[in-house]
């Protein structure tokens, strides 16, 4: 099942001889819904675990947040100094003082690298795990993420749906769907700023029906809706049966509205998180798991800085520390370090040499921060070359972080999906987990 | 599911297994060629009727002089020393004997890499495409996939990595030997013992110096999978053995080499020694099994029951009812009685239009005592302009009909669909269809067909789609490596590539493009460097083709050959699928040796009648629905609630995003407004992708990214269920003031006519007794709320919320 980067052995694919014979058929009919609820009970060794992911769309510069050179040469090593933080021997940038006294709380990758300086094959790979075609760059060819979470794994409570995108900025939001997965694993969206106001699409009713219409209605169609559900022999008809129970615990249920209801929360803590976008979408996004949420991407856009990189650093790092820190500090103190895993990263780092102001495109080092999840904190995991140009300990890549953080979820990574021509697509084909992470 | 259970065991219970009468052994003699050969003997056994059953794992089996042969419990008789002996057989009181020869034994054969230890690395997963079979391999050590091409894996083992993956000098030390038994850590873990056969060949092919091939070897051939096909019972066993077949006439049993795969695993599964297991399912199920590069299959046909169950059949002179018949009486399964003329008329006219029947032709055929009724509903049908709507939707979607290059490309979008959509109306025979698009060429302004090519437009599309769409074939696996499951090599998959390699095109790609031929160009397989002539798949290559004859007039003509053996078939299964929501191939574009049809008689008649009608879409879509088998009611009878692939009854399925959108349109009484289209314009009448539609996307409406017809999602999800519970969208249209419930606030008549019209309008039927209270009930209750208008918007949410209006049954 464990596919572990140093340390521990297991097989490749998890699986006996016999049921892979048995999968590798199935793969082939395609997976039926008591098939995928099987896979859901099989994969889920940690039940409530939860995700939140934070993506920084245009890729930041890993130079002038987490992976500071400060004894680089003057084109290389940027304005930002470095400061200690509470973990002895770790430092960080100096616009990220919150962070720096969270450090106890996370773990820092610094030597994640791919090999795409495009933010749609490099997004594809961060956000599915596999680097997309040539020629098809910007087609969601794989499944994000979340959208294996949410068909594996479902939602962890009642009443909400499994999969969330909080979306903003340029490239903001792509590549979060099902893909071959179907529609129905696309995420439920936010497309409005929490700070101001948060709606997920058909999940408040329309203005002009009250709930206690709603609740009349679904009485009406209880009445009215007794086919013989033995005229479908694929199980369709029962199916839509439990999501309709589903969408009535949803709209009529206190859970999702409540978690949506930023107002409830202590003001105090809603000014710590900031009260910016960012700020307020972490916040959101931690109500959001706590109500049974799987999986939650917030895409924080813009860091795609070619010039006046320094400028607009000092104006969009220190929202996103304040954010990330506090997050970081709220699912510690409500107990949820275990359970939650809080992931921050971008497509890619930036050109370690300093070009008109700004750095370009350079996916041959990102560092990558993470929390809780039950994984080791407080450590930093590999460590760039002296210019931060290249993993110089322990190169990773993109899929080995997914591998993390699919183990966290209790997912088999090995699993396979058909995609439309029937080829058998594992969830991940390359990756493990990284063993330094692992407690 | 818990009664028909029951009711299965009580015919189980009430009918023990005749008794056996005889018994016969295969192969009638077991000939034993070198120290390590194995035969799998394979015991049968019949009853007075004559039917089979397998004795292979109740038999014993004693050989006379054990010191010549032994023979283990599952009935594999392996060689001791060069000599002649028997084998006897014992069961149910029956025994038979079969002469066994045991020759060159002393002779230490050579170990053949690609017949005897690829197939090892294959057996154990080694090459599967999750480990070092992908195309990156696994931890710097890669195989073909599932062992196509023996000579690179001998090269990965014997060549690569300083050679350490071998050692000659000492085989225990090779990686090849110390990785899969886990000696040292392996991240594929344990796969096989030391000591075990598979360890003993690699191991005495690492000593024998690792060769390749002395050059001697007969080429392997075929495989053969006995018993070839065979009537097996409910839970019950039957042992498979494996025959591969050689150019120089020779054959060897490689059952203990060979790889096993089964196609239905509700019906029948396979263990890693060819022994299968029938389970609860009912049905046909393939056993394939692999090895050397070749697949064969086995076909067990498992019936509900094997006593005769009476039932009459329908009278039908449609050519299609007795194959479908004779079928559910081989399976022991009976038909559901025909489905009532307003479920009839709903059904046709959902699948043949795209739209709900109006109330009047409901009830028009219904007050009809013509018992030739249906079949003349279904030619107006088939006569109506809704037909090639809904048609030309289909084939637009899987024909990539997409304005991928934004809105200027939307000239030629429009000008393609209404191409497809009049060829449709027209009745254009498929085949001359089929090849205008193929073998388009000219302006796009004026060639609209020639939209296809700006569309699909590498070579690699080009050859994958037309494989999939016209041939039902998904032969995109042999781009990269040789067909996991079929005989096409990457050479097959180049040489039909050539065809599409002299396509010239000239234009901005956006607005127009011009297709001409080029006067020369080749694919070439890039494995071996080597050009491939043009050559369809199967038929003799294309040599020589002179510079002015284009390639795709060529595929174009041996497409609509009448000895085609895809073509047609490709067509008739996908348009099957249309009507009964599973083809006879399912998927319905994935036809092979290894996946075949649940009736393979039916897929033939359905062939042979489609050619000999000129192609002709109308006809065969005339056939199908005036079918007793289309008119079956939805609802289990008897013994067939557990039919999933014979069409013992009628399926019920859901209605496609575009169809469901116009029928709740139909129902509340409004109409789409699509951006830049007149109203009252249809979902299923839209001309491309290009028309954003919160609706249609959540109902899975295909991107038209993808050849397959799988890309339209018909799996349900719960953002369907809460764009239906408690959408703006949804509740826009009932509060439309131009809307049903709208009017009916200003309508006269009595409520309980206003619930029969919804009802025939939604179901076909008029309402239940108890479901008109019901409405009623509701309706009274807002009235005296004074809400009477939001208590028709209720009734009418209700009625589209259920699942009798979601789904075609």
């Amino acid at each position: 099942m464990l596919d572990v980067i140093g340390g521990q052995f297991a097989p490749c694919d998890g699986h006996s001889r016999r049921s892979f014979l048995r999968i590798g058929s199935l793969g082939l009919a395609g997976l039926a819904l008591p098939q995928i609820l099987q896979a859901r009970a099989e994969g889920s060794a940690r039940k409530n675990t939860a995700v939140i992911q934070v993506m920084l769309s245009g890729g930041p510069s890993h130079m002038d947040t987490y992976d500071l050179k400060p004894d680089a040469p003057r084109e290389f090593r940027g304005e930002f100094k470095p400061i200690p933080t509470n973990v002895p021997g770790i430092s960080i940038c100096e616009l990220m003082p919150r962070q720096a006294m969270a450090m106890d709380k996370m773990s820092l990758i610094r030597s994640v690298a791919h090999e795409s300086s495009d933010h749609f094959v490099g997004t594809h790979w961060v956000m599915t795990g596999y680097q997309s075609s040539p020629n098809e760059q910007q087609k969601n060819e794989r499944p994000s993420a979340g959208s294996i979470v949410a068909k594996l794994r479902g939602p962890n409570g009642p009443g909400v749906p499994p999969y969330v995108s909080m979306v903003g900025g340029i490239f903001g939001g792509i590549f979060q769907n099902g893909a071959y997965l179907g529609p129905g694993y696309n995420p439920f969206t936010i497309d409005n700023d929490p700070s101001t106001n948060a709606r997920v699409r058909n999940l408040a009713p329309p203005p002009s029906l009250s709930m206690s219409r709603i609740e009349d209605r679904s009485l009406l169609l209880a009445k009215l809706d007794q086919v013989n559900r033995e005229r479908d022999v694929s199980g369709t008809m029962q199916g839509l049966d439990q999501f309709t129970t589903q969408a009535y615990e949803m709209v009529t249920g206190p859970a999702a509205r409540k978690a949506l209801d930023l107002s409830t929360e202590d003001p105090r803590l809603r000014d710590r998180y900031g009260r910016t976008r960012i700020g307020q979408s972490c916040l959101l996004a931690r109500r959001l798991v706590e109500a049974g949420v799987t999986f939650v991407t917030i895409s924080d856009g813009n860091w795609d800085h070619h010039g006046s990189i320094f400028q607009s650093c000092r104006q969009q790092v220190p929202p996103l520390d304040a954010a990330v820190a506090t997050l970081v500090e709220d699912i510690y103190d409500r107990g949820l370090a275990d359970r939650v895993l809080v992931l921050v990263w971008g497509e890619f780092g930036r050109t370690p040499r300093i070009n008109n102001g700004g750095r370009d495109h350079w996916p041959g080092a990102m560092s990558v921060a993470v929390a809780g999840g039950g994984l080791k904190m407080g450590q930093v995991v590999g460590a760039t070359n002296r210019k931060g140009e290249q993993p110089a300990e322990k190169p990773l890549r993109p899929e080995d972080v997914l591998q993390t953080v699919y183990h966290v979820l209790g997912i088999n990574a090995r699993h396979d999906f058909p995609n439309d021509s029937g080829r058998p697509m594992p969830v991940l084909n390359q990756g493990r987990v990284i063993g330094e992470l692992l407690a | 599911m818990v009664s028909v259970f029951s009711l299965a065991l009580a015919l189980l219970a009430g009918n023990p297994a005749p008794p056996i009468v005889s018994i016969e052994a295969a192969p009638p003699v077991v000939t034993l060629r070198g120290s390590d050969g194995a035969v799998q003997v394979i015991v049968t056994g019949r009853d007075a009727r004559g039917h089979a059953v397998d004795l292979t794992g109740k038999a014993s089996y004693a050989i006379k002089t054990t010191k010549i042969a032994r023979a283990d419990v599952a009935g594999l008789v392996s060689a001791g020393s060069n000599g002649r002996t028997e084998l006897t057989v014992s069961v149910n009181g029956k025994s038979a004997v079969v002469p066994v020869e045991v020759s060159d034994f002393e002779n230490v054969r050579p170990v053949h890499f690609a017949s005897e230890v690829v197939p090892i690395l294959t057996r154990f997963g080694c090459n599967a495409g999750g480990c070092h079979g992908k195309s990156t391999g696994q931890n710097g050590f890669r195989l073909s996939l599932l062992g196509f091409d023996p000579k690179s894996d001998h090269e990965a083992l014997v060549r690569e990595a300083r050679g350490r993956r071998i050692m000659p000098g000492d085989p225990a030390q090779s990686l090849i030997l110390k990785k899969p038994t886990a000696s040292i850590p392996h991240g594929g873990g344990k796969r096989f013992a030391v000591g075990s056969p598979e360890y003993s060949t690699i191991a005495r092919w690492i000593r024998q110096g690792t060769p390749l091939a002395s050059g001697a070897e007969p080429k392997l051939i075929s495989l053969e999978v006995e018993p070839a096909k065979r009537l097996v019972p409910r839970q019950s066993r039957q042992q498979l053995r494996v025959i591969a077949k050689y150019a120089d006439g020779t054959s060897t049993d490689v059952t203990r080499l060979a790889q096993f795969q089964s196609n239905a695993a509700d019906v029948a599964t396979v263990n890693e020694t060819g022994l299968a297991e029938t389970q609860d399912g009912v049905g046909e199920a393939a056993i394939m099994a692999r090895f050397g590069g070749q697949v064969g299959v086995a076909r067990a046909t498992v019936p509900l029951t094997t006593e005769p169950v009476a039932w009459d059949e329908p009278k039908s002179s449609n050519p299609i009812d007795p194959l479908v018949f004779r079928k559910l009486r081989e399976l022991g399964i009976e038909p559901s009685p025909p489905c009532s003329d307003s479920e009839f008329a709903r059904r046709s006219s959902l699948d043949i239009r795209g739209t709900l029947p109006s109330i009047a032709e409901v009830a028009e055929l219904e007050r009809s005592t013509d018992p030739a009724r249906r079949d003349k509903w279904i030619d107006k049908l088939i006569d109506s302009p809704e037909y090639a709507d809904l048609f030309a939707m289909k084939w637009s979607a899987i024909l990539k009909n997409r304005r991928s290059l934004g809105v200027q490309s939307q000239a030629g979008t429009f000008a393609f669909h209404a191409w497809v959509r009049q060829s449709i109306a027209e009745n254009k025979p498929y085949d001359r269809f089929v090849a205008e698009i193929v073998a388009a060429r000219g302006d796009m302004s004026i060639n609209p067909a020639v939209n296809w090519y700006r569309q699909v437009n590498t070579l690699e599309s080009r050859v994958d789609d037309t494989a999939q769409l016209f041939l039902g074939m998904r032969i995109q696996c042999a781009r990269c490596h040789h067909h996991p499951f079929e005989r096409w090599s990457q050479d097959d998959y180049y040489g039909f590539a050539s065809l599409f390699s002299r396509i010239g095109t000239k234009g901005n790609d956006v607005a127009n493009v011009r297709i001409f031929l080029l006067p020369s160009g080749q694919a070439s397989n890039p494995v071996t460097r080597q050009v491939k002539a043009p050559k369809p798949l199967g038929a003799p290559e294309l040599a020589n083709l002179p510079a002015s004859v284009d390639p795709r007039d060529k595929l174009a003509s041996w497409l609509r050959q009448k000895d085609n053996p895809y073509f047609a078939k490709a067509l008739v299964n996908r348009y099957w699928k249309h009507f009964f929501g599973r083809g006879l191939v399912e998927p319905e574009d994935d036809m092979r040796v290894t996946n075949p049809p649940s009736n393979p008689e039916l897929l033939d008649a359905l062939n042979d009648s489609f050619i000999a009608s000129g192609y002709d879409l109308k006809a065969l879509v005339r056939l199908i629905a005036t079918s007793k088998a289309y008119d079956r009611s939805s609802l289990p009878s008897g013994t067939n609630a557990g039919d999933r692939r014979n069409f013992a009854r009628f399926y019920a399925k859901r209605l496609p995003a575009e169809v469901l959108l116009d029928a709740i349109n139909e129902v509340a009484g409004t109409s789409e407004p699509f951006i830049g289209l007149p109203d009252n314009f249809h979902a299923t009448q839209l001309p491309d992708d290009g028309f954003d539609s919160e609706f249609l996307t959540v109902f899975g409406r295909p991107k038209r990214e993808s050849v397959c017809e799988c890309e339209r999602s018909s799996e349900a999800n719960l953002s369907q269920t809460l764009h239906l519970l408690n959408s703006a969208e949804l509740q826009r249209k009932l509060e439309n003031s131009q809307g049903r419930a709208a009017k009916w606030v200003n309508d006269a008549r009595p409520d309980s006519e206003k619930i029969d019209e919804l009802y025939r309008l939604a179901f076909g039927r008029l309402a239940k007794s108890d479901e008109r209270a019901h409405c009623l009930e509701h309706i009274e209750r807002r009235r005296t709320e004074k809400r009477l208008r939001q208590g028709y918007e209720d009734v009418i949410w209700a009625i589209v919320n259920t699942k009798e209006f979601l789904f075609n049954q």
